[in-house]
């Protein structure tokens, strides 16, 4: 060996390389997907919930060292612009639903023109009862709009999901599930359980913390779907999958 | 780790073929155990601050793949192969590539000491800096080759699977590479006088 391959080898020690990082959990995130092969590039946002709710899944089963690596990756669940504390929680608060921040009706035409996103209808429940708009900017672009049915027992909150951050969090204890709406994800939560929308700031509000019933959300078109009501899986697929 | 101490240690392809029959913790071992220098290859290569990302695409590529490693070489320098190939993808997708850098730590230990000792601490100081910059003018395959013999310390046998080169190229390639540094640190020092 000569004196350059000598120096070449002394040099090794002097390169700068960075601690390595811990991939561990984020490879066998990746690995436990349980879909595989290509993807077409709108699915690819979608698997990477997938993964935060399989990491999720994992923080359950898994030992408590490993636990503790899976849980700094994901501990919340996001998906279409909805935080979901996906480990049980404290006990849910009890209470009659409070209202949206500046949350008003408005007719159907009207609330079109306050939001930045197309108003759709379920063709499987008609017209709403009452159209409500809430949080506007000071421009009074509303953020979130909700459609009243059955005498406000049932209601959709549409919201346009690609903004960050979430405007919802809900507890969805181990009671959240995957189901398909219209071949794409989506959440079933089936029962009763917190909520609270996120504010522009960022800031949860309490104040609009309540009990929902069971609630299914979706994503289509970039817009964010809560419906929430006292119904069955399947119907809530099936109204979701009749949005116009 | 999440190995118990009453666990065996296992080696790696004993894991492999664990990993191969689908358990992912075997899969997961060898993930941790070649983290480090699977990084490090990555970086060495010009990865710099997409290395991480690298990695774990390299460890998702190779347990796809998993069923085409036949044995024939060390499970780390068939890692490695996937790690350089993930990076050259990198430098495709971003058209350049990071070059090698000193720790910064080299230019502080002088200070402590006099004299000589001071004086021949900064040369070799200086020499190590000529050194990085030769080596970044050489050409991407010089340079690889270079990465593989002298800096992750690979033998011939794992340079020829971590490049996919013949042994023969590995071998030619290497002594060409060395003259062209040679080449590049006199035409330096000639410059500076």
């Amino acid at each position: 060996m000569d004196d350059l391959e000598r120096e070449l080898r002394d040099l090794a020690d002097w390169l700068q390389t960075p601690d390595p990082p811990e991939v561990t959990a984020r490879v066998r995130a990746r690995l436990t997907a349980p879909v595989r092969g290509r993807w077409r590039a709108g699915r690819r946002r979608r698997w990477r919930y997938l993964v935060a709710v399989l990491v999720a899944v994992l923080v359950a089963v898994l030992p408590p060292g490993r636990a503790a690596i899976a849980d700094a990756v994901a501990g919340l669940l996001r998906f279409a612009g909805v935080t979901i504390v996906t480990s049980p929680g404290p006990a849910p608060p009890t209470g009659n639903p409070s209202p949206l921040p500046a949350q008003r009706p408005a007719a159907l035409v009207e609330a079109q023109r306050k939001v930045n996103f197309p108003i759709r209808l379920p063709a499987k429940l008609g017209p709403p009862e009452q159209v409500l708009v809430a949080d506007p900017d000071p421009a009074g672009t509303c953020r979130v709009a909700t459609l009243l049915y059955r005498g406000g027992a049932l209601r959709i909150d549409a919201f346009d999901g690609r903004l960050d951050p979430a405007f919802f969090k809900q507890a969805g204890g181990p009671g959240a599930e995957w189901v398909e709406v219209d071949g794409d994800f989506a959440i079933w939560i089936g029962g009763p359980h917190e909520v609270a929308y996120v504010d522009r700031t960022g800031t949860v509000r309490v104040e609009t913390a309540r009990l929902a019933a069971s609630t299914l959300i979706w994503q289509e078109a970039g817009v964010s779907y809560r419906l929430e009501g006292d119904l069955t899986m399947p119907e809530a697929i099936e109204i979701a999958n009749s949005l116009d | 780790m999440s190995s118990s101490p009453s666990e065996v240690v296992l080696d790696d392809a004993e894991l492999v073929t664990r990993a191969r029959a689908g358990d992912l913790e075997a899969y997961e071992l060898l993930v941790a155990r070649h983290t480090a220098s699977a990084y490090r290859t990555a970086v060495l290569l010009g990865a710099g601050p997409d290395a991480e990302d690298v990695i774990q695409e390299a460890f998702v590529k190779g347990h796809r793949s998993l069923s085409r490693y036949r044995g024939e070489s060390s499970f780390r320098s068939w890692l490695l192969a996937i790690v350089a190939n993930e990076t050259r993808n990198l430098h495709r997708s971003r058209g350049r590539r990071d070059g090698l850098v000193l720790r910064a730590a080299a230019a502080h230990p002088v200070s402590e000491t006099t004299g000589d000792v001071a004086v021949e601490a900064i040369l070799a100081g200086e020499r190590r800096a000529a050194l990085v910059q030769a080596l970044r003018r050489l050409p991407v395959r010089d340079r690889e080759v270079i990465v593989c013999r002298f800096f992750l310390d690979l033998s011939e046998d794992e340079t020829v699977t971590m490049l996919g080169w013949p042994r023969g190229t590995v071998k030619s390639r290497t002594a060409r590479a060395l003259v062209k540094l040679r080449g590049l640190l006199d035409r330096e020092e000639v410059r500076r006088g």
